[in-house]
C-alpha cells in the first residue's frame, strides 16, 4: 500500500480521509479510504463512482456513514487513462482485478479485516459492482445498486454482458457467473433509483435488445431487475431479498439523490 | 582427547558440511556423533559423506534454499532415501560403503538401480558416518516431522495430479494457488509426494501464498517405496499445518504420473478419494489427456480441468477438449482471480464425520 498522503481529516464528521494506490495487473488503482477515529466494527464498504469519476462527491456524502456505522470506506478512483472502461468486466478490461488489489492491500496493512465488504455503486459504478459482486458473491455481504444504466441479467439465453450466456467477450464470464449465480442470489441487493431518473440521455446505454428486455429507462431497468432478481431467488428457494427504492424527487444525479432521496441514510437503515 | 578422536571430530566436519535442502528442519546441535554401521541404514537417516566423483549432480540445495556448487572433496549431509525418476535415475534407500549416489540434488544418498540413458552416472559420495544424537540413535528427517493432528482436518483440497513428470503440475499448483490468493483467501500449496527438492516449494513460495510445505516437513525425505499409511499421515500433518496457519484452501500436487506407484495407490485408496474436493489434472499432449482421463474416471474421479503442456498448442487443447470432454486451462487462466474461484467453487469440503486419513 502506498499511502501518498492524508488527504482530508473531517474532525466534523470524526473521520480521517487518506489516499492509497493499490496496483493490479492490468494497472494501478487509487482510492479514498475513509476511515472513523474510532474502532471499526461495521463491515468495510466499497463505494465505486459513475462515469463521471465522481469520487470526491462519493467521499463528502459517505463520511458521516463511515463514522455512524464505524466502519472503513472505500471509494477507487477509476481514472480515465487506466480505466478507461471501469463498468465492464471482460478479456481487455478488468476492474474486478483493480478492486481485489485494493481490497488486498487494504487487508495487508490491516485497514480491513478478512470480512466480505458491501458494495456500492452509482450509475456506471453500480454496474461494476453487480458484475463484481456475481463473479465473486463470496467476497461481498451487501450489494447497494444506484440508478444502473444496464444489469447483467442472470438470463443464459442472453449474451455476456447483457445475459449469462456466450458472448462476443473474451473470456468465460457468463461460466464464472453461472458457477456463482447461487451465492450471488444469497446476497441481499438493494437497488435505488431516482423516480424522475427517466430521461434517455446520452450517457445511458440504448441498443434495440438492451430496450427490448430491460425497458428504456434506468427506472424501468431497475424494476425489471429487480423483479428478475427476486423471481430467481424465489426459484431457488432462497429468500427474496431483492429491493428496489425509489427516490423521490431525484433525477440521475448522485448528489441529488444523497441530499434530497436521503440514498446514504436509507442505505444505512436497510444495511 | 586423543589425536584420531580430534581428527575424527564430527562436530568441525558437520559444521564445515553442505546439508542438503531435505534436512532443513534438522537440529543440528543434536548430531554428537558418528555410525559406521552403514548396513543398518534406515530410509531418512541422515550420512555424512565426502564427494569422491562429478556426475549428474554438481550443484547441492541448500537448507538455506540456494543451489550451492559442488567440488570433489566436499562434505554434504544427505538423508538416504530411494528416488523415482524416469528421466535421471530410479534408487534405492541403500548405502553402499565403498561408495553411494548421489540421486537428486534437494537431498537422497542412496544406490542407483536404473539410469535415464541420457543423463549422466551420479555423483558418487564417500560416507563418513551415519548421524547419531546424544542417545546414539541415528538422526531421521522423521524425528523432526511436524506433528501428528488431533483431529481429522476439513480444509478444502484441490489435488493437481499429471500424466508424468514434467507435464505442468507444479506451474499448474502454483498459478492456482495465485489465482486464488488474489481474491483475499489464505492459501496454502503443498507438495505430498516425490523427492525432496526446493524447486517446487520456491516456486510455490514465489506466488506469495501464505503456506507451502512439502512431505519433508512431514518426515519423508522421499516418498518413493514408502507405504501408503505413513504416505497418507503425511499427507494429514500438511493439512493439519496449514489448518493451523488459518488457510482457506490447499493446493496439493502429487508427483509423477498416474501410473507411478505412490500416486496410483493414493488414487486407488477411497479414503484419500473421499478426501479430495477438486482436481485439476496436467497433461503433455492430448493423447495422454485422453488416456489419463480415462484412467481417472475408471478410479472414480473426475478431473474439474485439464492443464500442463498441452495448454500451450491450441490444437492439442481443441483435441483434449473433444477427447474428454473437459475445460483446458492456460497457466494465465488458472491464475486469474475468477477462474481460480469457479474452481474452488467446485471444491467439496470433507464430511464433518470423515475419519483422520492416517
Amino acid at each position: 500500500m502506498n499511502i501518498s498522503a492524508l488527504f482530508n481529516d473531517s474532525k466534523a464528521f470524526g473521520t480521517r480521509v487518506t489516499q492509497m494506490t493499490g496496483v493490479s495487473a492490468k494497472g494501478p488503482i487509487s482510492a479514498r479510504v475513509i476511515a472513523p477515529e474510532r474502532p471499526t466494527t461495521g463491515a468495510p464498504m466499497v463505494a465505486i463512482h459513475g462515469i463521471s469519476r465522481n469520487a470526491d462527491e462519493l467521499v463528502e456524502h459517505f463520511q458521516s456513514e463511515a463514522a455512524a456505522r464505524s466502519r472503513v470506506i472505500i471509494v477507487p478512483e477509476f481514472d480515465k487513462n487506466n480505466w478507461p472502461v471501469f463498468q465492464r468486466i471482460t478479456g481487455k478490461h478488468r476492474p474486478d482485478l483493480a478492486l481485489l488489489a485494493l481490497l488486498n492491500t487494504l487487508r495487508q496493512n490491516g485497514t480491513i479485516d478478512d470480512q466480505p465488504v458491501d458494495l456500492f455503486g452509482f450509475s456506471g459504478g453500480a454496474q461494476l459492482a453487480h458484475r463484481f459482486a456475481m463473479l465473486f458473491p463470496e467476497l461481498v455481504n451487501q450489494i447497494h445498486l444506484g440508478a444502473a444504466g444496464w444489469y447483467t441479467l442472470p438470463v443464459p439465453t442472453l449474451p455476456y454482458p447483457l445475459g449469462m450466456g456466450a458472448g462476443s467477450s473474451r473470456g468465460n464470464w457468463h461460466l464464472l457467473m453461472e458457477s456463482s449465480l447461487p451465492q450471488f442470489l444469497k446476497r441481499p441487493i438493494h437497488v435505488y433509483v431516482g423516480d424522475e431518473d427517466t430521461a434517455q440521455d446520452r450517457s445511458l446505454r440504448r441498443e434495440p435488445l438492451l430496450n427490448q428486455v430491460q425497458g428504456d429507462t434506468r427506472v424501468e431497468r431497475a424494476e425489471r431487475y429487480v423483479s428478475l432478481i427476486s423471481h430467481c431467488q424465489a426459484e431457488l428457494g432462497l429468500p427474496v431479498t431483492a429491493r428496489l427504492t425509489l427516490l423521490e424527487g431525484c433525477g440521475h444525479d448522485f448528489a441529488q439523490c444523497c441530499s434530497a432521496g436521503g440514498l446514504v441514510q436509507i442505505m444505512s437503515r436497510v444495511n | 582427547m586423543s589425536f584420531e578422536a580430534i581428527v575424527n571430530d564430527p562436530a568441525t566436519q558437520l559444521a564445515e558440511a553442505k546439508w542438503c535442502f531435505a534436512s532443513r528442519r534438522v537440529n543440528r546441535d543434536h548430531a554428537v556423533s558418528l555410525m559406521t554401521d552403514f548396513e543398518n541404514t534406515r530410509h531418512g537417516d541422515l550420512i555424512l559423506g565426502r564427494v569422491m566423483e562429478l556426475g549428474k549432480h554438481g550443484g547441492i540445495q541448500l537448507a538455506a534454499g540456494r543451489r550451492s556448487e559442488l567440488f570433489v572433496g566436499d562434505l554434504v549431509v544427505l538423508p538416504c532415501a530411494a528416488r523415482y525418476a524416469p528421466d535421471q535415475f530410479e534408487g534405492i534407500a541403500e548405502i553402499d560403503p565403498e561408495g553411494a549416489d548421489m540421486l537428486a540434488g534437494g537431498g537422497c544418498l542412496g544406490k542407483v538401480r536404473a539410469r535415464n540413458e541420457r543423463v549422466k552416472p551420479p555423483t558418487r559420495v564417500l560416507p563418513i558416518g551415519r548421524l547419531t544424537n546424544s542417545s546414539g540413535q541415528a538422526v531421521n528427517v522423521a524425528d523432526y516431522a511436524l506433528p501428528d493432528p488431533e483431529r481429522a482436518s476439513r480444509i478444502p483440497v484441490i489435488a493437481v495430479f499429471g500424466t508424468a513428470m514434467n507435464s505442468g503440475k507444479t506451474l499448474a499448483t502454483a498459478r492456482l494457488g495465485y489465482g486464488l490468493r488474489q481474491t483475499g483467501l489464505r492459501v496454502a500449496t503443498i507438495k505430498v509426494t516425490g523427492t525432496g527438492s526446493f524447486g517446487d516449494f520456491n516456486e510455490y513460495e514465489d506466488t506469495g501464498v501464505h503456506y507451502t510445505a512439502d512431505f519433508t516437513d512431514a518426515g519423508l525425505a522421499t516418498t518413493y517405496l514408502v507405504p501408503l499409511p505413513p504416505i497418507k499421515r503425511c499427507i494429514e500433518r500438511l493439512l493439519a499445518d496449514a489448518e493451523r496457519h488459518e488457510c482457506d484452501v490447499v493446493v496439493m500436487e502429487v508427483a509423477d504420473g498416474l501410473f507411478q506407484r505412490e500416486s496410483a495407490a493414493l488414487l486407488a485408496d477411497t479414503e484419500f478419494h473421499d478426501r479430495i474436493g477438486g482436481m485439476v489434472f496436467a497433461c503433455g499432449d492430448a493423447v495422454a489427456a485422453a488416456g489419463g482421463v480415462q484412467e481417472l474416471r475408471r478410479l472414480g474421479y473426475e478431473p474439474d480441468v485439464l492443464t500442463g503442456m498441452l495448454s500451450c498448442s491450441p490444437m492439442a487443447v481443441a483435441e483434449a477438449q473433444a477427447a474428454t470432454g473437459i475445460r483446458v486451462m492456460t497457466k494465465g487462466e488458472l491464475s486469474d482471480p475468477g477462474e481460480a474461484m469457479a474452481i474452488l467453487r467446485k471444491t467439496t469440503r470433507p464430511e464433518t464425520k470423515t475419519a483422520a486419513t492416517s
